[in-house]
């Protein structure tokens, strides 16, 4: 049985965190980052999710081949 | 040698066995019958014998027979449930994808109604509080993972 396909999203690289720029230094700068990083990382949860959806997903898939 | 019986035809091969061990199951018969008929014995002695190889060959293929369709029926079975499984894991994926982009576009969703938010009460989130150096260097050691030095000799390390 051939491997099986991925999702195109899930093989795309995980963005990193967004340090803060040396001139922006007041408190909406740092909210406004930490909601920019906070999207990030609940992105990169969803497909974390979702690779491990497809793993448990496909081996059913396998195992019913057998 | 035997891969080219895969490509000769199901129907094929059965009549050429079940004819062969035929012939030589009614030439038995027939031999038989024959070696008692007076002036023809002679041919039915043969009959016989050959009928007999005939019988014994075939009956060798009738076994290989049933052998081989016995595995192009599996064959046959496993290609399809490699298909089913092909095309259930092709679904599968169009879920997931489906899922992860329905996801992703409510968390952007959401980061961009909080940064609206922040955006209409900046004045209000500004106006009793500046970032120290150190806290800005503390923040940013963090969300890089990597460790900003003491607060009064703050480096950030990361990459």
């Amino acid at each position: 049985m051939p491997w099986p396909e991925v999702p195109a999203d899930l093989l795309q690289p995980a963005n990193n965190l967004k340090p803060l720029p040396e001139d922006k230094k007041t408190l909406t700068d740092l909210i406004e980052n930490a909601n920019e990083n906070f999207g990030t990382y609940y992105q990169i949860k969803s497909k974390y999710e979702a690779w491990q959806e497809w793993y448990n997903s496909q081996k059913k898939v396998y195992e019913s081949v057998k | 040698m035997w891969f080219l019986l895969s490509f000769i035809p199901d129907w094929f091969i059965n009549y050429f066995v079940h004819i062969i061990f035929g012939v030589g199951v009614v030439g038995i018969i027939v031999g038989a019958f024959l070696s008692k008929v007076p002036f023809v014995s002679q041919y039915g002695f043969l009959i016989k014998i050959v009928s007999n190889i005939l019988f014994v060959v075939g009956l060798f293929l009738e076994g290989g027979l049933q052998t081989e369709l016995a595995w192009r029926e599996k064959v046959a079975d496993l290609q399809k449930k490699i298909e089913i499984a092909q095309q259930q894991s092709k679904e599968t994926n169009a879920k997931i994808e489906q899922k992860v982009a329905e996801k992703v576009k409510n968390i952007k969703d959401n980061v961009n109604a909080n940064r609206q938010i922040i955006e209409e009460n900046r004045v209000v989130i500004n106006a009793e509080c500046k970032l120290s150096d150190t806290a800005w260097l503390l923040y940013n050691g963090a969300s890089q993972n990597a460790v900003a030095g003491s607060a009064s000799r703050p480096t950030a390390t990361g990459k």
